[in-house]
């Protein structure tokens, strides 16, 4: 029989990014408006000059990994590693590290481009030095699995454990992946994390293809991490709750891949296919979080959805990336931001329900609810 | 009294270098062929290792792609291929395709692109890459593109979890059809040989220079292959209402993660173990309903080693009679792509009754277990496992059965 996806309950955020380091950091500086987007110099492999970008500072690899390892660990892992510590800790969780894996904790991890800088070593060492110099280390640490693996070693997740590659929607589709995870009973708790770093040289490279940020839309980068667990489970340990995730919506792809759709109906199927299964009226959605940070075909579409579904009543608007840069795989730190910020005040008290809203190039949408609990 | 819920295969379709079709790759098995040979699609000038199993050139997927060329595209294009033939098996008509679900598991995909971006940059010096090229670096791009070719308008989705890559899709796929969020999903995996991924694992001593030998006692290594599998995927009500042919049910996936090294696995197969019992589990039998177990069996020392350390634990005192076999050592390792292509075979195995020899085992590792060695053997049972195990220690099996066993469940 149908398996149902029940609601399950957000009990702890891990966040990096150009705001800061963890969750308290991210909520005051949304809360105060304060960007973390500044004017760099980038080295001479970009085409173009000094550009603003948000980029990640202050944070301390080893205050999370332990000593040497991080070393061989590309810039993702490290990041990955630092915002799961982050949220297994406000979760409250005890016994969790690589001395006591559990196998009933999943993991489930999404980013649009994966190890980026040692990638982009180990390739060009074997162009521009032939196969006989490739370094052995870097291999294994180029592949997209390999932050989640190293999650994994660090925090003792003996679990199902996913990674997405699906550009703009990796966080979001890894949260997905891990709710299913816990619907189906493959796991109790599952860590569902997404992000991307900044690589000048790729980036600037993807622009002309719709991945990478447009020259209006400053690129980001930043890690975040949400820990999942049914509402009884988080109950039963008297965890404290973020917030409750109770229903996905998705549609399309509505056209190529390599453009953006001429109008907003997949974003606006996919809110009315989530508002349908949480049995909800859009009039509650009290809270919208959208992408917007400047890219003008994803400012046109959410306009549209907004136009077209909130006509009558106007949602509280969240958006994040006006702050941070456009992260590629930031749809978690996205969803966790949107989580605390009803916790911690970013909301009116009125604003019960949020809708987290995605959309990428080819028009695949995908919208989240988020229940104050 | 039968699950409608039960997940069931309607279609297959694969591409390897035993040919361009299912049959091709069952044809190949059952006669033990092996397919390695000295690269022919990029120079292999200083690898230390230089063969590998090519598939034949798949069809272009026309302007989507960068051609065949640069080969930045040919991932995208054996998947497609294979894809198409498995549609077309599950003869599902075409307008079920605006709705359909695409779930990809791919490892390598980007790797051939970002090579070609940065061969250029050698002569014309930082930002002189071919930018053009670099179209088919992001990972999703290969699923959109698959996706596009084939009209597909349901949900996509990426995985990478290395060389489980294409099970692992499988069982997201069987998510989303039992959670209801599709009626029908395409899934598989595709994956293309590169210097990239030829020269990583020779850097990582993992590669055989001879055609590799898993599960036997001196093998050496991997061999690589390249190709792709996919599966046509809906829950048993769904087939049984448009009178389609079922191939196999999968009753239930096991994934698990050893949690222990980037890329050894556990030597005590644990983790491998629980993933295989899990399966089981969920499937509702037990070890000795298994008939047969399509092994990861890459050929490596330590891959191998645990995985006869984790069929023991699994099947306890039927491992000694259960036939383990492993495709790898006719095709090569697939890498994204094995898992599903494997599980197609697995397949093919329960609806003909046989499984194929594992080619090259002159001497096997474990003499108390029972490799299929020097001929085919006929199942015995109408259940069958599939392990697919990856980087990360990342395991992932599937219970399979014959469609006779539905009836009855």
């Amino acid at each position: 029989m149908p398996v149902k996806l029940e609601p399950v309950v957000v009990t702890g955020v891990g966040a990096i990014c150009p705001l800061g380091v963890g969750v308290d950091a991210l909520v005051r500086a949304i809360a105060s408006q304060r960007s973390g987007v500044d004017v760099l110099e980038l080295d001479a492999t970009s085409r173009l000059g000094p550009r603003r970008a948000g980029r990640i500072r202050g944070y301390d690899v080893d205050a999370f990994v332990g000593p040497g390892r991080s070393r061989r660990m590309d810039r993702l892992s490290t990041l990955a590693v630092g915002a799961a510590w982050l949220a297994v800790r406000d979760a409250g969780l005890q016994n969790v590290g690589r001395h006591t894996p559990n196998p009933r904790v999943g993991l489930a991890f999404g980013s649009a481009y994966g190890c980026q800088s040692t990638e982009l070593r180990y390739a060009e060492k074997l162009v521009e030095h032939g196969a006989y110099f490739t370094n052995p280390i870097d291999f294994p640490d180029s592949i997209d699995g390999a932050p989640a693996a190293h999650v994994a070693m660090e925090l003792g997740i003996q679990g199902p454990s996913t990674t997405h590659a699906d550009a703009g929607l990796s966080g979001e589709l890894a949260l997905y992946h891990g709710w299913l995870d816990l619907a189906i009973g493959r796991a109790d708790r599952v860590l569902v994390g997404g992000g991307d770093v900044w690589n000048p040289l790729l980036y600037d490279a993807l622009e002309p293809f719709g991945h990478g940020p447009r020259p209006e839309a400053p690129p980001g980068e930043g890690v975040a991490f949400l820990v999942l667990e049914r509402a009884d489970d988080a109950a039963q340990r008297a965890a404290r709750t973020y917030a409750r995730i109770t229903a996905v919506g998705q549609a399309g792809p509505t056209c190529g891949h390599d453009r953006w759709p001429d109008d907003p109906g997949s974003s606006v199927a996919a809110l009315a296919q989530a508002l349908d299964r949480a049995q909800i009226r859009h009039s509650e959605v009290g809270a919208i979080s959208l992408l917007g940070a400047g890219d003008a075909e994803v400012e046109r579409l959410e306009a549209g959805l907004i136009d077209a579904v909130f006509s009558e009543h106007a949602p509280e608007r969240l958006a994040l990336y006006p702050l941070t840069g456009q992260i590629a795989g930031g749809g978690v730190l996205r969803i966790g931001a949107a989580c605390a910020g009803l916790h911690q005040g970013l909301f009116t008290a009125e604003t019960r329900l949020i809708a987290h809203h995605t959309v990428i190039s080819g028009g695949q949408s995908f919208v989240l609810l988020m229940e104050r609990p | 009294m039968v699950d409608p819920g039960v997940v069931v295969v309607t279609g297959i379709g694969a591409i390897t270098a035993l040919g361009p079709d299912v049959e091709a790759l069952w044809q190949g098995l059952m006669a033990g062929r092996r397919t390695f040979a000295e690269v022919r699609g990029f120079d292999v000038t200083g690898c230390r290792v230089t063969i590998a199993a090519e598939a034949p050139d798949p069809r272009p997927l026309g302007s989507a792609g960068a051609g065949a060329a640069d080969r930045s595209a040919r991932t995208a294009e054996l998947a497609a291929q294979a894809a198409e033939e498995a549609l077309r098996s599950s003869k599902l008509p075409d307008v079920e395709r605006a709705r359909m679900g695409l779930v990809l598991g791919t490892a390598g995909s980007g790797d051939a692109a970002l090579e070609a971006y940065l061969q250029p940059m050698q002569h014309r010096g930082p930002g002189g890459g071919e930018r053009r090229v670099l179209s088919s670096y992001p990972k999703r791009a290969t699923t959109d593109r698959v996706g596009e070719a084939l009209g597909l308008g349901g949900p996509r989705a990426t995985i990478n979890t290395a060389c489980s890559s294409g099970v692992v899709a499988i069982l997201h796929a069987m998510d989303l059809l039992q959670t209801g969020a599709c009626d029908v999903v395409l899934a598989g995996g595709a994956d293309q040989l590169t210097r990239y991924t030829l020269t990583g694992f020779a850097s990582l001593r993992a590669l055989d220079p001879d055609p590799c030998r898993p599960f036997d006692r001196n093998r050496r290594g991997m061999s690589l292959g390249e190709g792709a599998g996919f599966l046509v995927l809906e829950r048993l009500e769904t087939a049984v209402g448009r009178n389609a042919r079922v191939r196999a049910g999968i009753l239930g996936g096991g994934h698990t993660c050893d949690a222990g090294h980037l890329t050894a696995p556990d030597p005590a197969g644990r983790g491998a173990a629980r993933a295989m019992q899990v399966a089981m589990v969920r499937a509702g039998i037990a070890p000795q309903d298994v008939g047969f177990v399509n092994a990861h069996g890459t050929g490596t020392p330590h891959n191998d080693a645990a995985e006869i350390a984790a069929i023991r634990l699994a099947l306890g005192s039927h491992a000694l009679r259960c036939p383990v076999h492993s495709v790898k050592a006719s095709i090569g390792h697939c890498m994204g792509a094995a898992g599903a292509i494997e599980t197609i075979v697995s397949v093919l195995s329960l609806e003909r009754g046989q499984v194929p020899h594992t080619a090259g085992i002159d001497e096997p590792e474990a003499a108390d277990l029972a490799f299929v060695q020097g001929e085919p053997v006929s199942i015995r049972g109408t259940y069958g496992l599939t392990n697919s195990f990856g980087f990360g220690g990342n395991n992932a099996t599937l219970a399979l059965a014959h469609p006779s066993v539905l009836e009855c469940r």
